[in-house]
C-alpha cells in the first residue's frame, strides 16, 4: 500500500507529464497549511514547484498539503487515498476544487480543518496567481451541497473576540464649517477603527443643520489601509468624478473625512485613491498628494 | 574591599535583594494564580450552564439558540458564543460585532467538541485573556459547544497596581537597608578603628591609653578587657620602673660604700694596717650585702618568670623546725629565744627550699627585729583544711601605717636598723611570693602585749587524694 505522500508525489508527477511541462515554467514557491499541535491551529511548510499556470500551481499546491508534512509539529488531516479530482479558477476568481468520496469521512470539526488547510494553502498563493482570489468552493464527490470559505470566515485569533469600545470624533460639514460629535464603537481588536469612522461618517447623522450623508451613496468604498501613519482610502471613481462638482460644500466634506480620520492617534495624513491607484482630480486641489487636517475649519462650541 | 564594612554592607545588600525579589515575585505569582483559579471556576461554571440549557434542544439552529441564550440573561464581560459541531457559530452574544455564520476554531473549542472541558488563562500586556469550552451534549451525544472568551484588564490592572506599589515598596525598603546598613558599617568600622589605634598606641608604649567603652555588645566588651589590659600593662610597667630604679639604688649604695673604703685605702699612703684591715673589713661587708641582694633579687626574677617547676608534699612542720634550728647561732646573738610547736600532718604541695625560705625569712626578721631577753614563738597546724604557720615575736612591732606596705619591694620601716642587721628590703617580698606560688597568702598584725605577729596560710594537702609517682 502506497503512502499518502508518495501517492502525492506520483499524482505530481502524473500531472507534470500530462499537461507537459511548458518551456517558460519557472520556479514556484508553495506554503502549504497544516494542522499544527501548539498554540496556532495551523502551520505551514515551504516546497519549491514548477509550474507554468495558475491551475497547476494551485493543484500541485492542494496534493502537497494533503501528503503528510515533513514537521513532527504539524499534521495532515486528510483520510488516506483522498483524492483532487478538479480544480477549476473562475475569471471571478472563485476556485472551485472537487475531492474524492474519501473526504466524506471527516468529522465535522476535522472537516472544517481541512477546508481551512487548503484555503490557506490557495490564498498563500495568490501573489504569484494572475488575478485575486474570492473564495474557495469545496464539493465532494457523492454529496450534493458545496462549502464556499474564505480566510475572513475564519475566527482563529482573539484579535476577532476581544472587544474595545472607543470614542471618535468626527466631523460633519455645515455651512460654516466643520463640527465635531462624539460616537461610541465596540470595536474587536481586529477591526481598524479608521474604517468603523468611515462608516460612520458614510452613514451621516440625522440631525438638523448637519449634512447627510458625507459621501454621495452611489461612491463606493473599496478599501481602507492605514501605513506609515498615512491613511489610504480607495474609492471609486464616482469619489472624484467631475459629476460631483454640483454638490455643495465638496471641499468641507473632504475635510471632513480628513479631520476625523486624523483624530486617530497613529494618523497623520490621508491619501485619497480612485481603485487603489493615486489621480489627480478636476474636484479638488492637489488631490494626488496626501491630505493634513486643517484646525481652521473646525467650528468651537 | 577587604574592610569589615564593606563585607557587612556586600551581605546586607545580597540579602536584602534576594529579600526584596521574593516579595516582588512570590506574592504577585499567587496572586495571579488565584485570579486565574477564581476565573476558571466562573467560566467553566457560566459555559456548562449554558450548555446544560441548550442541551434540551434536539437541533441547534441560530434562532432556537438565541431564544434560549435570551431568557439566561448573562452578565458579565465576556462573550459567549454557541457553535455546531463544525465550529460554525450560531450564537454570539456581542450583537453589535456579531461573528454569526463564521468558523470558530480555537483549541479549547476542538478539545470541547471531543467530550473534554478546557480552560486556558493567559496574564499578558496587563490583563487576563481567559477561555473556556464545554461540550453540548444530549443523551451522551455532543452537537455543539459552548465558547466562552473574556478579556480582563481591570483585574490586571490590579495586579500591575499591586506589582507597582510592591515595587516601590522595595525601592524605599532597598534604600532604607542599604542607607542603615552603610550607617551600621560605618560606625562598626569606627569602633573597630580606635580599638586599632589604641593598640598601636600600647604597641609604642603609651600605656596610659585607653578605648572609650559604649554599649554592651562585643566590641565593648574587647574594648573593656583592652583597656583592663592596658591598665595591667601601665601597672607592671611602672612595677619594673619602679623596681629597676629601687633595684639599682639597692645595688649602688654598697657599692659606692666599697668604691669610697678602697679609694681611703688607696688614696691614704700611710694607713696603718690596723685600720686597713678594718677598712677592709668593712668592705667584705658590704661585698656580702650586695651578693645577698643579687640573690634575692635572682630568687624574684625566678618567681616572676614562674616557670614550671614540681611540686611535693612538704611538711610544714618539719620545715619550721629546721628553720629554727639553722638560726639558733642567730637567736644566741641577739639574745633572742625561738621556740617551735609544730604539729605532725601539716602537709602543703610546694617545694620544700621555698617553704624553707618562708619559715627562715619570717624568723630571721622576728629575731633581727626583737629585743634583748625577747623572744620568738614558731607555731604550725592543721585546721579546717588548711595548714597555718606562725611567727610571733616581742620585738619592736610595725607602725600601723606601714603595714599595708612591709610586702613591697625594697620598703623597710626603718632604714637605718635594716642596715645594720644586714636587711635588704627584700625578703617579706620574697616571703608574698613564694606563699601565693604555694596558694597560699601571709599576713601581718601587731601583738596586743607587743610585737609582730606573721601567719602563713597554705591549703593542706590531702595526702588521701595524692598520687605518689
Amino acid at each position: 500500500m502506497l503512502s499518502k505522500r508518495m501517492f502525492a508525489l506520483l499524482s505530481a508527477l502524473l500531472c507534470l507529464f500530462l499537461t507537459g511541462c511548458d518551456r517558460d515554467s519557472g520556479r514556484r514557491e508553495i506554503r502549504a497549511a497544516y494542522y499544527a499541535e501548539g498554540d496556532a491551529l495551523f502551520g505551514f511548510e515551504s516546497h519549491e514547484v514548477l509550474a507554468a499556470s495558475d491551475e497547476r500551481l494551485c493543484t500541485l499546491a492542494l496534493q502537497l498539503a494533503m501528503s503528510e508534512p515533513q514537521s513532527e509539529q504539524l499534521s495532515c488531516l486528510f483520510p488516506p487515498r483522498t483524492m483532487l479530482h478538479a480544480l477549476d479558477i473562475s475569471g471571478h476568481g472563485v476556485v472551485t476544487v472537487l475531492l474524492s468520496e474519501e473526504y466524506s469521512a471527516l468529522s465535522p470539526m476535522e472537516r472544517t480543518i481541512t477546508d481551512y488547510c487548503m484555503v490557506l494553502t490557495l490564498y498563500e498563493l495568490e501573489d504569484q496567481l494572475s488575478q485575486s482570489l474570492n473564495g474557495v468552493v469545496i464539493t465532494v464527490e457523492g454529496e450534493e451541497g458545496r462549502t464556499v470559505r474564505t480566510p475572513d470566515d475564519l475566527i482563529g485569533s482573539t484579535d476577532w473576540l476581544r472587544l474595545r469600545e472607543h470614542e471618535f470624533t468626527i466631523y460633519f460639514p455645515i455651512a460654516a464649517g466643520l463640527l465635531p460629535n462624539t460616537f461610541r464603537r465596540t470595536l474587536a481588536d481586529r477591526e481598524e477603527p479608521a474604517e468603523a469612522i468611515m462608516e460612520i461618517l458614510m452613514a451621516g447623522v440625522q440631525e438638523n443643520g448637519i449634512t447627510n450623508p458625507v459621501v454621495n451613496p452611489d461612491v463606493k468604498l473599496l478599501g481602507v489601509e492605514v501605513h506609515n501613519r498615512v491613511c489610504y482610502l480607495d474609492f471609486s471613481e464616482d469619489f472624484a468624478d467631475l459629476e460631483r462638482s454640483a454638490e455643495e460644500n465638496l471641499e468641507a466634506k473632504l475635510y471632513a473625512i480628513v479631520n476625523s480620520l486624523c483624530e486617530l492617534p497613529y494618523v497623520d495624513r490621508v491619501q485619497f485613491l480612485i481603485h487603489g491607484e493615486v489621480v489627480e482630480s478636476p474636484l479638488y486641489e492637489d488631490f494626488d498628494t496626501p491630505y493634513s487636517p486643517d484646525e481652521d475649519l473646525i467650528l468651537k462650541e | 574591599m577587604h574592610s569589615l564594612s564593606a563585607h557587612l554592607m556586600l551581605l546586607f545588600s545580597a540579602v536584602i535583594v534576594v529579600t526584596l525579589a521574593l516579595i516582588n515575585t512570590y506574592p504577585l505569582l499567587t496572586a495571579q494564580d488565584l485570579m486565574m483559579e477564581t476565573k476558571r471556576s466562573d467560566m467553566l461554571r457560566t459555559a456548562n450552564l449554558v450548555s446544560s440549557s441548550l442541551s434540551g434542544l434536539q437541533t441547534l439552529g441560530r434562532d432556537r439558540v438565541s431564544a434560549v441564550m435570551t431568557q439566561l440573561d448573562l452578565y458579565g464581560e465576556g462573550r459567549i458564543f454557541v457553535t455546531d459541531t463544525a465550529g460554525e457559530i450560531l450564537f454570539d452574544s456581542a450583537a453589535e460585532t456579531s461573528l454569526l455564520g463564521r468558523d470558530l476554531l480555537r483549541r479549547e473549542l476542538l478539545s470541547a467538541l471531543r467530550g473534554q472541558d478546557a480552560f486556558r488563562c493567559v496574564y499578558r500586556d496587563g490583563a487576563f485573556e481567559s477561555s473556556a469550552a464545554v461540550p453540548i451534549t444530549t443523551r451522551s451525544e455532543i452537537f455543539g459547544a459552548v465558547y466562552f472568551y473574556e478579556y480582563d484588564a481591570e483585574q490586571g490592572a490590579l495586579l500591575l497596581s499591586m506589582q507597582r506599589y510592591l515595587r516601590y515598596i522595595s525601592l524605599i525598603l532597598g534604600a532604607l537597608t542599604l542607607l542603615a546598613s552603610l550607617a551600621f558599617s560605618t560606625v562598626l568600622r569606627r569602633r573597630v578603628h580606635r580599638l586599632n589605634v589604641a593598640i598601636s598606641e600600647v604597641r609604642e608604649g603609651h600605656y596610659s591609653h585607653r578605648v572609650p567603652v559604649s554599649g554592651r555588645d562585643e566590641i565593648s566588651r574587647i574594648a573593656e578587657e583592652f583597656n583592663a589590659l592596658s591598665g595591667r600593662l601601665e601597672q607592671t610597667e611602672e612595677l619594673r620602673r619602679q623596681f629597676v630604679s629601687n633595684a639599682s639604688h639597692e645595688l649602688k649604695t654598697p657599692l659606692a660604700s666599697i668604691k669610697l673604703l678602697t679609694d681611703s685605702i688607696l688614696q691614704s699612703r700611710n694607713m696603718e694596717m690596723e685600720d686597713v684591715r678594718e677598712f677592709l673589713g668593712d668592705v667584705s661587708e658590704e661585698i656580702v650585702r650586695l651578693t645577698r641582694i643579687t640573690d634575692r633579687l635572682l630568687n624574684l626574677t625566678r618567681l616572676d618568670v614562674n616557670l614550671h617547676r614540681e611540686f611535693i608534699p612538704v611538711s610544714v612542720s618539719y620545715v619550721a623546725e629546721r628553720a629554727a634550728r639553722m638560726l639558733q647561732p642567730l637567736s644566741e646573738h641577739y639574745q633572742v629565744t625561738i621556740t617551735c610547736e609544730a604539729e605532725p600532718d601539716c602537709l602543703v604541695l610546694a617545694e620544700e627550699d621555698g617553704m624553707y625560705q618562708i619559715l627562715f625569712n619570717l624568723v630571721e626578721n622576728a629575731l633581727k627585729y626583737n629585743v634583748p631577753g625577747g623572744s620568738v614563738r614558731v607555731l604550725s597546724y592543721l585546721r579546717d583544711d588548711k595548714v597555718t604557720c606562725i611567727v610571733d615575736d616581742t620585738g619592736i612591732g610595725i607602725p600601723e601605717k606601714d603595714l599595708p606596705q612591709i610586702f613591697d619591694r625594697f620598703y623597710r620601716v626603718d632604714k637605718a636598723r635594716s642596715r645594720e642587721t644586714g636587711g635588704t628590703g627584700l625578703g617579706l617580698a620574697i616571703v608574698q611570693d613564694t606563699a601565693a606560688q604555694y596558694g597560699g597568702r601571709v599576713w601581718a598584725e601587731n601583738r596586743a602585749q607587743g610585737g609582730t605577729r606573721f601567719t602563713v596560710e597554705f591549703p593542706a594537702l590531702d595526702i588521701t587524694r595524692y598520687e605518689f609517682e
